[in-house]
């Protein structure tokens, strides 16, 4: 058995384990042949998939994972946790079950996202020892026969081998114990070698004598985006997400990330968007090489601008969607959305995203504040479908002048069981100072199967 | 109170309402509701099953049928008499013709030459500009037959949206009238509604969005409710039996007519069937009419009297006598074949004397409803056939016969099924096993295809 899915390791099958014996443990067991040969070549094409939406440093965890170095990328997805939900989500939609872990290194982001039962954690900074010294010696990243050993010396977690003296471990096993805890405890660095595939777009220099001077780098930078952008034109295609390597001499990495809302080529546009970041950069002892790769680009064809007498200037926001975006804040539009339910009724859109066709009908008003939860309010009203006499909202009672309703909205009965036969009757009340609220009762005030007649309120008109 | 409810869709709108003629009558029954105008969307197809409803429920049946212009304009219109329900099947069939399949093109004009004797009731949406002109042609067209319907829509507004439209039709000079556009009869249709809506704007419900039906309550309520919520209109609301009083019409009135055709000057039909019959004998019998044979002739004889079917049978023999004088093969078939005069006059081929079969399971007294004898020709000079009688009876007096379209258990699956967003596989598990299970898919067996029964999406 070389893998088990969450409801055969229920009944007890573990992976290792011979196959006649699962069968005999479980009667009418599924077995599908595995294919490690597949399984590598899929997990590659995730890993590159990876490297176009996620981070620029991206590599094959393997047998089963996929290792990001996500610093200085993860803004571009609203930051840590938006991110790991995301990548969640995702790969649920695809019907992969998956788990992310961030940690401040490979070695204890990989233990962590195979000790977890739900999907996604994040390690805080500086916090690696607490996470992981609990957590068994498995997770270690070492060959069977040292971790079969260790166990039979009685070590279980990783906290209890990191405490025993180095020294007569080192003798016993060698180096390699040692330099798996370092790695974890980021004690010694753990380079990852990130996967290229030969299509990217990729333009790189390297230096005779390391630079560091932030005039230089910028300089470097804007020959490279230049370059970059001649290889694009050729090639007829626009850079989505467009990473900066910088290789130092002491053998560390840096990333830099920018991305745009629509595919581009434009010299002074990118480097802009470079130049905003490369105070990010920490040269250190010295920069080796620069590398600029387009990992992420759509065709972009050229297109004549129309002469006309009068010129029509259409403005273009992308750049400042852009300019936003890359700082870290998450930029997206409001469009409304073809559902009856006030909460359903608006989504979030990309910046740069097409109008949507679907428009409110300009008959039925709604109100300008949409509360984010609807608030209980005490109601007295006669039923089944008389508008509220008075309501009592945040301790303060007002009576009710006007009032237009019932409207009455159904629950989506296709998203949720507990929709199937919800009723929303909604009112529009307007108090005697003049201000106009929406206020609706659970259920249509006959059946209690649609609601339970309970009173809120939803949102506040314009006076 | 007494109030009838005059705008009922039923599910010959196809894929728009979503109940039946028997349903829709019960429910109105058990409610109170006095009568039920049956209007579907530019067709009379549902006429029939609700007439049988309505027979059986003694609710009485308003013909009726909703018009959906070109111009966007929705008029309900009610024949008072017979004469004005043929010029109704007379209007749709113009529309149909122009339509083409599931279409029907009719405009204004067409009404208006078409209007006499109907009641036209305008479903108005708001009280704006446009429904102003559309009021003002409602009353130029028929006069003091022209209403407009009030109705819910649960929606913001509505109450001042029916006061504007209510003003608005009076200074018109148009009477308004309480209905409640039902589309199924009761709440729990709602579902149901959604998906053939879906259905028919070829998408699944996490798509349809906004071309779902977004007025609410589209169900029958009892009197007391529609009361209760029309307080402000209660001429309205008493008008809807005032419409099914002037609606005198009843499907009951419609008979048969038969062509007179093959009718030997100076007789009636029976005498010429019957000189026809004679003259036919020594093709069939060149020995002479044995006594037994010549009895059952003058017995069925006598029957086609009492029941007069004789121009039927003319019709028959005249449409036969054009395919054998052409040297096309025909041949009669079914029941006709227990009739000895079918036999005589060559429409069909079995001496019904040999077999002794009997006559009265063809036609007989105690069931009132004319024969029908099945001829078939040889399909490559059909047409032939056809052309001859678009020729001899006009083309608007001939019609190839059609059925209007309704779901079969399978097919109803596999829509519901797209409709819902399901996989192809699950559907066709569901829906190949139909034929055993016939009308209802039963859990026991949905749980045999390892499915959830209790999934909303499969209710």
């Amino acid at each position: 058995m070389s893998a088990v899915d969450a409801a055969a390791k229920k009944s007890g099958l573990k992976i290792g384990m011979p196959a006649a014996k699962a069968q005999a443990l479980f009667q009418g067991l599924m077995m599908v042949e595995a294919d490690p040969l597949a399984d590598a070549l899929a997990l590659e094409r995730i890993t590159l998939w990876a490297l176009t939406q996620y981070s620029p440093i991206v590599a094959v965890d393997a047998p089963d994972g996929i290792v990001m170095d996500t610093e200085g990328a993860d803004h571009l997805q609203g930051g840590e946790e938006l991110m790991l939900t995301g990548i969640a989500n995702r790969f649920r939609g695809r019907g992969l079950s998956v788990r992310v872990a961030i940690a401040d290194t490979w070695g204890a982001a990989h233990a962590c996202a195979r000790a977890i039962t739900r999907e996604t954690v994040i390690v805080p900074r500086a916090q690696t020892v607490r996470a992981v010294e609990r957590l068994p010696i498995a997770l270690l990243r070492l060959p069977a026969k040292i971790l079969a050993d260790l166990r039979t010396l009685g070590f279980q977690s990783i906290g209890q081998l990191s405490a025993t003296p180095r020294a007569p471990i080192a003798l016993r096993f060698g180096p390699e114990v040692g330099r798996r805890l370092d790695q974890m405890f980021g004690r010694i660095g753990e380079p990852i070698d990130p996967v290229r595939s030969p299509e990217l777009v990729k333009v790189s220099r390297a230096f005779q004598e390391p630079i560091g001077a932030a005039e230089t780098i910028d300089k470097y930078v804007g020959r490279l985006v230049a370059e970059l952008c001649i290889e694009l034109e050729k090639k007829g295609l626009g850079t989505r997400r467009t990473d900066l390597i910088v290789d130092k001499v002491d053998n560390t990495r840096q990333a830099i990330r920018a991305g745009t809302a629509k595919p581009a080529r434009d010299v002074r546009w990118l480097t802009k968007l470079f130049k905003d970041q490369t105070e990010k950069i920490e040269p250190g002892f010295g920069i080796e090489r620069l590398t600029l790769v387009a990992v992420m680009s759509e065709p972009l064809e050229e297109s004549q601008r129309t002469s006309s007498l009068v010129e029509e200037e259409v403005r273009d926001f992308t750049p400042l969607i852009d300019i936003f975006g890359n700082r870290g804040q998450r930029v997206y539009r409001v469009a409304p959305f073809a559902s009856d339910v006030p909460e359903r009724s608006v989504r979030r859109i990309g910046a740069a995203a097409d109008d949507v066709a679907v428009a409110w009908s300009p008959q039925w008003p709604r109100p300008i504040w949409l509360f984010h939860r609807p608030e209980q309010v005490d109601v007295i009203a006669l039923m089944p479908d008389h508008p509220p006499v008075s309501f009592t909202w945040r301790g303060k009672r007002r009576k009710v002048r006007r009032a237009d309703g019932p409207e009455r909205v159904f629950g989506e009965w296709w998203q949720r069981d507990s929709e199937l036969d919800a009723v929303r009757d909604y009112f529009a009340v307007e108090d005697d100072a003049g201000e106009r609220f929406w206020i609706f009762r659970l259920g249509d005030g006959v059946d209690m199967a649609t609601g339970s007649h309970r009173w809120f309120i939803h949102g506040i008109f314009s006076s | 109170m007494r109030y009838a409810e005059l705008q009922v869709t039923t599910h010959f709108s196809f894929l728009r309402g979503a109940s039946s003629a028997d349903e829709l009558f019960a429910a109105a029954k058990e409610l109170g509701i006095e009568a039920i105008g049956v209007v579907d969307r530019n067709s009379l197809a549902g006429i029939v099953r609700a007439l049988e409803a309505s027979r059986a429920t003694g609710i009485r049946l308003v013909v009726g049928c909703r018009l959906d212009l070109q111009d966007g304009m929705s008029i309900l219109v009610y024949p008072t008499d017979r004469a004005a329900y043929s010029r109704l099947t007379r209007l749709i069939t113009l529309g149909k013709s122009r339509g083409g399949k599931n279409n029907c093109i009719l405009t204004l004009d067409d009404v208006i030459s078409y209007s006499d004797g109907l009641l036209g009731i305008l479903v108005p949406d708001v009280a704006d500009g446009v429904c102003a002109a559309q009021l003002r042609k409602m009353a130029d067209i028929f006069g003091d037959r022209a209403y407009m319907a009030l109705s819910l829509r649960r929606r913001p507004n509505d109450q001042l949206r029916l006061h504007d439209l209510s003003n608005m039709a009076t200074r018109h000079r148009v009477k308004t009238v309480v209905t409640n556009d039902v589309l199924f009869h009761e709440p729990g249709r709602r579902k149901l509604q959604d998906v053939v809506t879906c259905i028919r704007n070829n998408t699944t419900i996490d798509e349809v969005g906004f071309e779902r039906e977004r007025h609410a309550d589209r169900y029958l309520k009892p009197p007391q409710e529609m009361e209760r919520l029309f307080p402000r209109y209660p001429e309205a609301l008493r008008r809807t039996m005032e419409i099914v009083d002037r609606c005198k019409f009843s499907l009951e009135e419609l008979t048969y007519q038969y062509p007179e055709e093959a009718i030997i000057p100076g007789k009636t039909p029976q005498e010429s069937l019957e000189h026809y019959v004679w003259e036919c004998v020594p093709d069939r019998y060149p020995e002479g009419l044995p006594p037994e044979v010549l009895k059952t002739v003058r017995h069925e004889l006598d029957l086609i009297k009492a029941m007069k079917y004789a121009p039927y049978f003319l019709t028959v023999f005249s449409i036969v006598r054009f395919a054998r004088s052409q040297g096309i093969l025909c041949q009669g078939r079914g029941s006709a074949a227990n009739s000895a005069v079918c036999y005589i006059l060559g429409v069909t081929s079995i001496d019904p004397s040999t077999n002794d079969l009997l006559f009265e399971r063809f036609v007989s007294q105690e069931r009132d409803e004319p024969p029908d004898i099945d001829v078939d020709f040889e399909h490559e000079r059909r047409e032939e056939v056809i052309q001859w009688i678009y020729k001899t009876y006009g083309k608007e007096k001939a019609a190839l016969c059609a059925t209007v379209t309704r779901y079969r258990a399978k097919g109803a699956i596999r829509d519901v099924g797209k409709a819902l967003g399901l996989p192809e596989d699950l559907i066709k598990a569901l829906s190949s096993g139909m034929w055993s299970w016939s009308e209802e898919v039963s859990d026991r067996n949905v749980k045999e295809l390892n499915l959830n029964p209790d999934d909303r999406r499969r209710c």
